[in-house]
This record gives C-alpha cells, structure tokens and sequence, in this order.
C-alpha cells in the first residue's frame, strides 16, 4: 500500500504525461471542500481502468495530468 | 470562510468541488470558475467515472461552447459541495467536455449567483461566501480585507 502524501506532490510528479492518476482522498480542507493529502491508487492512461481502480477507496479523485486545453465557454440557451 | 488561491498566471480559475452519490461515495473534482456559464455542467466522462447515468437522460438544453452549439442531456446531482456548501439534488449539464480540458467541469451562474464574491487577479485570491447570513456578510468583508 502506497503512504499518505500531499496530493499536490502526488500530481507534481506525473505532470505533463498523459495519464490519469487515482487518488483515494484521506484529508479535506472543510472550507472549500478541497482535498489535501491522500494515497495513490494507480496511473494509467486508460479512462476504463482509471474508473476501475477508482472502485477501491470510498473518497477519491480521478485527474487528468497531460497536455491541457486552456479555454472553455459554455453558455446554455433556456434556464431550467 | 472560503478563500481559494489559484494561479494568476493562468487563464483560468479552477476551484475544489465535491460530489457525492445516493451510496456515499464522494468523488473530488476541480471545476473551472466561469461566470459567463449559465449552468454548472460536468464532463460526460467524468459522470460516467462517478456512475451517474446521463445517458438515458430525458430532459436536454441547447447548449453553445467556443467551437460548436450542441445538445447536451441534464441529470440530477445527489450532492455536490462547493465552497464548503452542500447543496442537494442539483441539475447540471452533462458536457462533452475533451479530456485535455483541465476541469472535470463548469461551475456556472446557477451555483456562483449563490454567493458572494471577490476576485483579487493579481494575489490570485478568490473569496466566496454564501449569501445567507449576517455572519457570513461580516465574514465576507473580513476576508476581502485580508485578500486585498
């Protein structure tokens, strides 16, 4: 079993490969809801097996850490 | 008493969401900070990762993004919490958002026009409090002070 590190160190050490990284959450910022350490569960570059891994852990988090789009604009045309 | 940093040399805004199923599983998310979104949406994909079906959606929106205008399905959120505020069976959009977007997705006018709000770009601080209390109004002066 991995150890419990900051998921920020976490993310740091895979960024810019194309790949998802699961983490099983184990600490929160109550505040903002932010996570804050945690252990990882897997990498891979596969959504499937990402989701698959994802399975074990009761609080986690599925990001991906490859090449990022930098815009998005969404505007929808009805209210609900 | 939120007061979320981001980074200021980046274009976008992107804050800590959680999401939790009916089963209490709760699935931590980064969604993009965007105003100028009238609904808070989630990636297709990501729903599917955190087993909520948009698939056999029956109610749709036209929805218009930065390269296409497209119908996309609307599901039912158990709980999502931002901000450190819960709110309960809430309508997103379920996006098709790419893979190299880096959000799982849309935090929109629906949830943000809950709050208030101060952005300070040049610190890279976000301050956010609901708009439900005095409490929280004396909070949100409190924390503008300090961000500023």
């Amino acid at each position: 079993m991995q150890p419990e590190e900051r998921i920020d160190d976490i993310l740091k050490r895979y960024k810019g490969q194309d790949v998802y990284v699961v983490i099983e959450v184990l600490s929160v910022d109550k505040k903002v809801s932010r996570p804050l350490t945690g252990r990882l569960l897997g990498v891979t570059p596969d959504r499937n097996e990402a989701r698959r891994l994802a399975k074990q852990a009761q609080r986690v988090m599925i990001r991906w850490v490859g090449e990022e789009a930098e815009v998005i604009v969404v505007h929808a045309d009805c209210s609900l | 008493m939120p007061t979320v940093p981001f980074d200021p040399t980046r274009r976008l805004i992107r804050v800590p969401v959680a999401v939790t199923r009916i089963d209490g599983r709760t699935f931590d998310l980064t969604f993009i900070f965007d105003p100028g979104a009238a609904q808070t949406g989630l990636s297709q994909s990501v729903l599917t990762d955190i087993g909520i079906n948009w698939q056999d959606a029956d109610r749709f929106v036209r929805v218009s993004t930065a390269s296409d205008t497209v119908s996309v399905p609307i599901v039912t959120v158990p709980s999502l919490e931002v901000f450190g505020v819960p709110f309960a069976n809430l309508s997103v959009l379920a996006l098709p958002l790419p893979a190299n977007v880096a959000a799982d997705g849309v935090l929109g006018f629906d949830l943000l026009s809950r709050f208030w709000l101060f952005i300070n770009y040049r610190r890279g601080l976000l301050v956010a409090e609901p708009m439900n209390r005095l409490q929280n109004r004396l909070a949100l002066i409190w924390q503008i002070l300090r961000a500023w």
